[in-house]
Formats: C-alpha cells, sequence, structure tokens
C-alpha cells in the first residue's frame, strides 16, 4: 500500500492546498456555490457545468478544488433563500426550508440560519475526515479489479442511481432514460475495433458528443427557460452582527455536537453510495433529528434540531460521494459527474492508477475538500447578507449570463459553432422529454457511464471471453446487478399499484409543493400519457439503433444493440403497456391539452422561449461575424430588452455584459473570434 | 393587445439583431486584403487532444517561443477527439489564411488518418504542407512489469513462439495508429500471435498491467520515471538507436539490438524503421508569404537554445527545413501503404 500512502505525495498536497493560488480558487468555488445554492433555479450542477468551460485554461487541482468548493457550498446556501424566503435554492434544502421558515415566520431567522451554517459545518468537516480515511482504502483496494470488474462495477452503480431501487425514482423511465443516455455515448467511433457508428458522414462528430455539449445541453439551457418564471417575494433584510453569530455557531456544535454527529455518518455512508445523495441524506438527517429531538416545538413548526439533521447530512454527503468518484470513475450524482468531465478533461482518469500518477493532486484535491467547509463557513456570514441583495437580482441578467457563458464553453470545446448549435438542439430535446417523464440526471449518467462500461466489458471479452466475467469478483458483481435490477422492478410494481389507493404522507405533501415551486423535474411531470409517448419514442429510437447497426461488425454493435433492446426496448414496452390500462386517464389528458393549446401558441410562455433560444442561436450563428464580445452583446441585448421591458436597464446590462466579456476573452486568453469590430 | 405589445418588441430586436449583421458584413466585405501577419491577430498552434499530455506539452512549450518569432500572440487549441482526427479536420474545415498551424507526429497524423481511418477522410495529403521538422525521436517502446520473467524484447518473442498462439495479451494505443502497424509487423516477422487488445490511454494500460489482464504493452516509454520505474520494465524503444546525449541511450534496449538474436534487420520492417517525425502543418493553400513567416519562426525556434533544453524532457530536437520536409513526409507514407489492406483485414478480425 506504499504508493497510497507515500508521505511525500501526502506533504506535497498539503503544501499544494495552502498555495495562494488554490486557496483563492477554493474561495471562488465556494463564492459561486454559495451564488448558485442561493438563487432559486439555479443548482449547483448548473454553476459547475460553467465552471466546466474554464477547465482548459486552468491546473486540473485548482479546478477541481474550485468544483468541490461550489458543491459543497451550494449544498450548504440552498437552505438560505429557503430560510429567509422559503424558496430554497435546491431540493436538499426543503426539509431546512419548513423548519427555517417557520422559524423566520415567529422572528428567529437568526437562530436558524446559525443552526443551518453550524450543522453544515460539522458534517462537511467530519465526513471529509472519513473521507480521508476511506479514499485511500479504496484505491487500494480497486487495484486488483481487472477490465472486467470495472465494467460490471460502472453498471452497479448506473443501475442503482437509475433504477430506482435505493431512491423513490419510477424505475420504468430511469431505465429508459439511462438508455438514452447510453445511446448518446454510442454516437461517433467505437474504442476497441475503431468503427465508427450512427455519423460516419459527419467527421465533427466521430469523437461522439462532447461532454460539455451534453452537460450545458442538460443543465444550462433548460435552465434558461425556466428563470423567467421564478419569483421571489422582496421581504425586510435582516441585520447580522458576525462576532455574536459565530460565537452562536460554536455554541451550537458544543451543545448539539451528538445529532450533528449521528446525522454527518449517515450523510458520509448515504453519499458514498452511488445515487443516493444530497437529497436523500437531508430527509435521512431530518428524520434522524424527529427521532431523537428534545427540543418542545413540533417538527413543521420550526423545530432547530430539523435544521441541524438535515444540514449535517446533505453536507456530509458531499465529501462521501468523492469516495467511488476518486476510486472507480463512477459518479453518485449530477455534480459528480461534472466533476469527472473535469478530470477527464484534463486528461485524468480516475481509478487505480490515480494514486499512483497524481498523487499530490489526489491529496490536494481532497484536502480542498476539507478546507471547502471551513471557507464557507467564513464566507457564510458576509454572504447571508449579500444573499438577501442577490435573490431579488432581475432574472433576465441570470438568463443572459449563464446564455453566454454556456455559448463560451459550448464554443472552445471544439472551436466551432456546430458544437454550440448541438448544445442547443440538446438542451431543447431534453425540455421536451422531461415533459413525458425523461430523467435528464439519468440522461447524463448513462452518457458519462455508457462508453466505460463498453470499452470495458469489450476488453474484458478480448482479454478472456466470456470466462473472464466468470472470475469470483466478477460473479459476484453480476449477482449485485441481477438483484438490484429485480429489487427496483418489484418496488416500482408495488409502487404503482399503491400509487392510486395511497394518500401522500404530510411531508411527501410539502416535500411536493416546494418541487413544483422549484420546477425540479424530480417533480412527476410525466403523467400515463407521458408513458405512452416516452414508450412509443423509446420503440422508434429502438429500432432506428437496430436498423443502423445491422452491418457494422460485431463487437462494434454488441453494445448499441444490448442497449437498444434491454435499457431501451424493455422498459419502452413496459411504459406502453402500463399506460393501456390508464385509457381514461389518457383521454383526459389529451382533453386537458387540447383545450390549454388554443390559447398556448400566442401565450407569453411560447414568446418567452421563441425570444431566449432564438436568440442564443442567432448569438450562435453570429459569432464569427460579430465576434465572441459581439455575439454576447446581442444576446444580452435581446434577453435584458425583452424582459425587463427597460431602455437603461437594457442598455447598462448590454455595456456591463460587453465589457466583461471583452474582459475575459483578453485577460483569460481564450482564442475567441473578434469578429468585425476586433473586439 | 398585451401580445401584440410582444410581437413588437421581438420585431424590433430582431431587426436590431439584423442591422448589426448587415454592419458586420458589408465591413468586412469592405475591408482591404490586410498583410501577413495582421499587428492584432492571433496565432492559433492546434493540438489533437486533450491538456496534460504528451502532445499538449509538446506543442505548450513550443507556444511561447512561435510567439517571440511571429511577433503575435500565439494560442494553444486543444481539439481533442479520435486520436487527433476530430482536431485536422476541424483546422482543415477552417480558414486558410495562415493563423494556424497544428501539430503532426508519424504515430497518430496526418498519414495514419489517411491511411487507416475506417471512413475516407476529408482531405488529401497534399492539402497540407510541413513547416519542417522539429524533433525527430521514436518514444514509443514496449514494457511490462516488474514482476514478468520477461528481461527484454527477446525474451519476450522467444516466449511468444513457445507457448499456444494468443496465450500473451498485449496492448497497444489505437486503433488507426502506427502502433497498430508495428504489432502486424512484429506478428509477421517472428511468426507470433499475440492476443491483441486496444486501448484509449497508457493510464488504462498500466493499470491492466499491475492486475495481470495485461502481460505486455506498446507505450511512450521516452519519460524520464521509466528509468529505474519501481513496478515497469522497458522491454525495447522502439528505435534503431536514440541521439547522443539522450538520456535513454544504453539505458533502454533498441530494436537493433535484437537482430543478430532473433534474426532480422529492422530495415525490412518498414513500418518499425520509419523516420518518426513531430512537426507543425498548415493547409497547403495559406498565403505564401504566411507559410514563409511561419516556417521561419519554426526554424529560429530550433534553433533558440533555451527551447532545446525545454524539449529534450519530452522528445528530441532535430530541424529538417521544409524544402526537405515533403519527402521525409512521403517516406513516412510509403511505411503506411503495404500495410494499408492488411490493417483492415486485423482490425475486422
Amino acid at each position: 500500500m506504499g504508493a497510497f500512502f507515500a508521505v511525500d505525495s501526502l506533504l506535497q498536497g498539503l503544501a499544494l492546498v495552502f498555495h495562494w493560488q488554490q486557496l483563492m480558487w477554493l474561495c471562488i468555488g465556494v463564492f459561486l456555490g454559495l451564488i448558485g445554492g442561493t438563487l432559486p433555479g439555479i443548482s449547483g450542477a448548473t454553476m459547475l457545468s460553467i465552471m466546466l468551460v474554464f477547465v482548459s485554461k486552468f491546473p486540473l487541482d485548482c479546478m477541481v478544488i474550485a468544483m468541490a468548493g461550489i458543491y459543497a457550498a451550494s449544498t450548504y446556501s440552498g437552505s438560505t433563500a429557503g430560510i429567509l424566503y422559503n424558496v430554497p435554492g435546491d431540493a436538499p434544502g426543503i426539509p431546512t426550508t419548513i423548519e427555517g421558515y417557520a422559524m423566520t415566520k415567529k422572528g428567529k431567522s437568526l437562530s436558524a440560519l446559525t443552526a443551518a451554517l453550524s450543522g453544515s459545518f460539522y458534517g462537511a468537516t467530519l465526513s471529509f475526515v472519513l473521507m480521508m480515511i476511506m479514499v485511500p482504502i479504496f484505491l487500494y483496494l480497486v487495484n486488483f479489479v481487472g477490465s472486467g470488474e470495472r465494467a460490471l462495477f460502472a453498471l452497479w452503480a448506473l443501475v442503482i442511481i437509475t433504477g430506482g431501487a435505493l431512491t423513490r425514482e419510477d424505475s420504468i423511465r430511469g431505465l429508459a432514460s439511462m438508455a438514452v443516455g447510453l445511446f448518446l455515448g454510442t454516437v461517433g467511433m467505437q474504442r476497441n475495433t475503431g468503427a465508427i457508428r450512427f455519423v460516419e458522414n459527419q467527421t465533427a462528430l466521430w469523437d461522439g458528443f462532447d461532454l460539455l455539449w451534453v452537460i450545458l445541453g442538460i443543465f444550462a439551457i433548460p435552465q434558461l427557460i425556466k428563470l423567467p418564471y421564478i419569483k421571489v417575494l422582496r421581504q425586510e433584510r435582516i441585520s447580522i452582527n458576525p462576532l455574536a453569530f459565530y460565537k452562536d455557531c460554536f455554541v451550537m456544535i458544543r451543545d448539539k455536537w451528538k445529532l450533528m454527529s449521528k446525522a454527518a455518518v449517515l450523510g458520509t455512508v448515504i453519499g458514498v453510495i452511488p445515487g443516493i445523495g444530497a437529497v436523500t441524506a437531508s430527509w435521512v438527517g431530518y428524520s434522524t433529528a424527529e427521532k431523537s429531538s428534545k427540543e418542545p416545538v413540533p417538527f413543521g413548526k420550526g423545530n432547530i434540531d430539523g435544521i441541524i439533521g438535515a444540514e449535517s447530512a446533505n453536507n456530509a454527503a458531499v465529501p462521501g460521494t468523492f469516495v467511488p468518484l476518486l476510486a472507480l470513475g463512477i459518479p453518485g450524482s449530477a455534480a459528480n459527474a461534472i466533476i469527472l468531465g473535469a478530470f477527464i478533461a484534463a486528461g485524468i482518469y480516475p481509478g487505480p492508477a490515480l494514486m499512483l500518477n497524481n498523487g499530490p493532486i489526489v491529496w490536494t484535491i481532497l484536502f480542498g475538500i476539507g478546507l471547502s467547509g471551513i471557507v464557507f463557513l467564513l464566507l457564510g456570514v458576509p454572504f447571508i447578507k449579500m444573499a438577501q441583495m442577490m435573490v431579488i437580482l432581475p432574472n433576465e441578467f441570470l438568463i443572459a449570463f449563464i446564455g453566454i457563458l454556456s455559448l463560451l464553453g459550448t464554443y472552445l470545446a471544439k472551436y466551432s459553432v456546430f458544437g454550440a448549435l448541438i448544445t442547443i438542439l440538446i438542451g431543447l430535446v431534453v425540455m421536451a422529454g422531461s415533459r413525458f417523464g425523461l430523467i435528464a440526471s439519468s440522461v447524463l449518467l448513462g452518457y458519462i457511464l455508457g462508453p466505460t462500461i463498453e470499452i470495458e466489458f469489450i476488453r474484458a471479452y478480448q482479454i478472456g471471453g466470456f470466462s473472464r466475467f466468470l472470475q469470483p469478483i466478477s460473479l459476484v458483481l453480476l449477482i449485485l446487478i441481477l438483484i438490484t435490477l429485480i429489487w427496483g422492478f418489484v418496488q416500482n410494481h408495488l409502487r404503482q399499484r399503491q400509487a392510486d389507493k395511497r394518500v401522500l404522507s404530510e411531508k411527501e405533501k410539502i416535500e411536493k409543493e416546494y418541487l413544483e415551486r422549484l420546477d425540479d423535474e424530480s417533480v412527476d411531470t410525466g403523467s400515463h400519457l407521458g408513458d405512452l409517448v416516452f414508450g412509443a419514442l423509446g420503440v422508434s429510437l429502438v429500432t432506428y439503433i437496430l436498423i443502423s447497426m445491422w452491418n457494422i461488425t460485431f463487437l462494434a454493435r454488441f453494445w448499441p444493440m444490448l442497449v437498444a433492446v434491454f435499457f431501451l426496448g424493455i422498459p419502452s414496452i413496459v411504459l406502453i403497456g402500463r399506460s393501456f390500462f390508464r385509457i381514461k386517464a389518457i383521454r383526459q389528458s389529451v382533453q386537458n391539452i387540447r383545450a390549454s393549446a388554443t390559447g398556448s401558441l400566442l401565450s407569453k410562455n411560447t414568446l418567452d422561449f421563441i425570444v431566449i433560444i432564438g436568440g442564443l442561436t442567432l448569438s450562435t450563428v453570429l459569432i464569427d461575424d460579430l465576434g465572441f464580445t459581439g455575439a454576447s452583446a446581442l444576446f444580452a441585448l435581446i434577453v435584458i430588452g425583452f424582459f425587463s421591458r427597460k431602455i437603461t436597464r437594457t442598455i447598462a446590462g448590454v455595456l456591463a455584459f460587453t465589457a466583461s466579456m471583452w474582459f475575459m476573452r483578453v485577460s483569460m486568453g481564450f482564442s475567441l473570434p473578434t469578429g468585425i469590430l476586433g473586439l | 393587445m398585451q401580445y401584440r405589445k410582444q410581437v413588437r418588441r421581438v420585431s424590433l430586436l430582431l431587426g436590431l439583431a439584423m442591422g448589426l449583421l448587415v454592419t458586420g458584413m458589408s465591413a468586412s466585405a469592405a475591408s482591404p486584403e490586410k498583410k501577413w501577419p495582421a499587428p492584432n491577430a492571433t496565432f492559433n498552434l492546434v493540438a489533437g487532444y486533450n491538456p496534460g499530455g504528451a502532445t499538449d506539452a509538446i506543442v505548450r512549450v513550443s507556444a511561447p517561443f512561435m510567439e517571440k518569432y511571429l511577433g503575435i500572440p500565439v494560442v494553444v487549441q486543444n481539439i481533442p477527439g479520435s486520436g487527433g482526427l476530430v482536431g485536422t479536420n476541424s483546422v482543415f474545415a477552417g480558414k486558410a489564411d495562415g493563423y494556424t498551424a497544428i501539430y503532426t507526429a508519424t504515430t497518430d497524423g496526418i498519414w495514419s488518418y489517411k491511411n487507416l481511418s475506417p471512413t475516407s477522410v476529408p482531405w488529401q495529403l497534399s492539402d497540407w504542407k510541413g513547416t519542417g521538422i522539429f524533433a525527430s525521436m521514436g518514444t514509443m517502446g514496449i514494457v511490462t512489469t516488474k514482476k514478468s520473467p520477461w528481461k527484454d524484447f527477446g525474451d519476450l518473442i522467444e516466449a511468444a513462439r513457445s507457448l499456444p498462439p494468443k496465450s500473451i495479451t498485449l496492448a497497444s494505443l489505437g486503433p488507426g495508429r502506427l502502433d497498430d502497424l508495428w504489432v502486424i509487423e512484429i506478428q509477421e516477422t517472428f511468426g507470433v500471435k499475440f492476443n491483441w487488445v486496444f486501448y484509449d490511454g497508457s493510464s488504462a494500460i498500466q493499470t491492466d498491467l499491475m492486475t495481470g489482464d495485461v502481460q505486455a504493452a506498446i507505450i511512450g516509454v521516452a519519460r524520464s520515471d521509466f528509468i529505474n520505474h519501481p513496478n515497469f520494465r522497458v522491454l525495447a524503444g522502439f528505435v534503431s538507436e536514440y541521439p547522443e546525449g539522450c538520456p535513454y541511450k544504453g539505458v533502454f534496449p533498441t530494436m537493433r539490438d535484437f537482430e543478430k538474436r532473433l534474426g532480422y534487420k529492422m530495415e525490412s520492417m518498414p513500418a518499425m524503421s520509419v523516420k518518426p517525425i513531430l512537426s507543425y502543418i498548415v493547409k497547403a493553400n495559406i498565403p505564401d508569404e504566411a507559410y514563409k513567416g511561419i516556417s521561419k519562426a519554426v526554424k529560429q525556434m530550433t534553433e533558440d537554445p533555451e527551447w532545446q533544453e525545454k524539449i529534450k524532457a519530452l522528445t528530441w530536437p532535430t530541424y529538417i527545413p521544409p524544402e526537405e520536409t515533403q519527402a521525409v513526409f512521403d517516406s513516412v507514407n510509403n511505411a503506411f501503404i503495404p500495410y494499408k489492406e492488411k490493417h483492415k483485414e486485423y482490425v475486422r478480425r
């Protein structure tokens, strides 16, 4: 185990993390995470996907530290707007919002904020200690697994994440969505054989869809459309005395450390298991507090233990998710998938050789994750003040900001307009699909893990034939995959049977209400009609894959065909099958759509959509002529002009975006078109 | 009423946008031909790989020196994909204005794309021009683990001959690289058959060497950490000989060292004896003034002692002027041609 615990590597990592450059990036990451978590409608994943744009410009350790900072701080700050304004920044902030806003109404918002910050800090710090022990052990253990096991581990993680065995997702839609991602990952060159699939005549796609196109398409583009409808009411601001606030935080840690520890350990364990993540951790921490609390206030009416339990657990889940990510390259959540994207973009592959080849970087990242807790504790107080101003920031500025950075990232990925247009197309497909029950995060995880599974599977087969999968560890993994799949299906079947009879619990009702307010994708948007449409589209895609793959060599067509038949075909048929038993409900949905369709084509929503997507497409197409700065100014002009309806604000916004984008292009040395104006 | 207002606003914005576009188009159409290099222009040095790898490192070492000698800012563009092919296609699709050059090498350059790609590429070799060759040393070789019984390349071949076919799993980067031809050539020259497996990065190969899934691998060995590496042993460097002063000379065996023992001549292996080169190529139809300017900058860069010192950590500097480059390029292409059909057959199998 020498290489994994090499002291020089560890010391180098420790020295690096305290270097001013790394500390600066950590602060930037934490700051962006605080913003992302606080602003309703902008998730940590959106902020991470924007950060991915800059990965190639700066050292990887700095970027990953910044990304870890975003992830940790956005998880913490998801509760700040929830406590103050009853609008959680993201889904993990919901339990805290329930208790926190109830406290705010009683005039105890400061206590709620103290509980959230101290619980978050304690959870993140304890989990960091546990992660420091687990990561090297996991990295050492995976040294004994070869190609076959790596493929099966990744497949198992994918089945856990998307099959709904451990979460409350619909396993059929989860698997079908994952299959869409797996299909996306098969486009282009098959790495073991060199065969080109689906895009033989389109050389720009021989390498498949670029990771950045897919990530920004899934997270940033749909966000642009949601943003105009997220509103926060102005409320009176609270004032904070920093010294007294920090003192209260430490008093709270002293008094509540037992509850915090219990919730943090549970949160870490949940984080390590792929696919469960911070949302479940929040509720588990909340329930733990509910069981052990001695506070007189009932839960739901402003119980401080509910905040502490939920915050300690969800912040502890964040470092936990890095264990499977670094050891096996398996992302447990969409945010982790984006961080994995940063590794891949920098040419560093997680797995057994990681510590051997990049020991100091790994230690720097691990220490950086630990430090992020301290940094968000320090930045937390000034940030609460800022958050109160930020949540009322006009949404059109956010739309312009995210749209322009998406344009920048997708263009830089391959220095082509084509890629930026593909990103918009992916975003539109995801938005349309989510109306029928497509789960965007499952698509991303399928896309990220699919190529790894295929390459390792075929390689393992080439190395030892089918018998390679009958070695003891592989066999155990195969059995676990089967059990997980069957368990997911059984659970889903039981859920479906009970769905009509069951009355939602009080907690579930509240969660659903908050998620609807966030327009979260996990809300059941896919009705029975959605099942039918999703199923029919799935069957069409299966037919296309099977026809396209007919003449390709066996090894190159094996995986796409497996994906088509088992992961997409069977779930699609089940979706169609189960919708057949709900004909009445489908007819009702169709009638509802017809009734609302009369006005929808002329509605404000349609116009908003045309302006945002049309504006972004136009700016993209004109980037070579107008230059990046000019195209940014054009998009800002269209969006701010349309939504703000104020000339002064539009001019100020356009000037600000033009100046900042020009400064960014010049200062970062991005090779971007300067256009006719030379800007 | 509200709807009409909004439509009016959209039309106004679209009008503004179109106005900007028309102004832009007419301004660019009216602008006179600029002299190369334009003082406010940027020169793009393209690497067809992600940042962080060996190719990226070579390009990044060169960038400041190219900037110094071109006199305009030089930006490194990473356009990864399909072993460098996506970047090459992207440069080909771009303007022939003399502000872009792409890194190419014998192992994974225009010759391998042209001859080994599964489908035809959108350009001909004559669509490219070399700006001089700045390095010429083979960086690849064959490795195994320290625990392996094979001490050198000869041991490996003798073991492969004595064992049933495909008993030894050999990994290589690919497919679609010169490395493919080396494996075919080794198998045909020595009458052995490996269980040949492709990888897309040397990191995964190293892992599988350690787990025992792979017994030998063809990867980049010209790295100082491979001298007395704790886990790996270099069985042979795929070169005739390492240049004088090179740290690998006398440390790693070369292919020439086994001629007598294994009974072959390196010259009878065209792919193995092809001249390894590194060069920046440009589109053949760029302005002549630009071509001369870039070639001059490459020459000045290779003469710069500071650059020479820096590049030695990655490869070995050698300069071949542009007028001799085409002949070298042709000889590289000739090494690929005999194996073109055979390669298709191997990959199909």
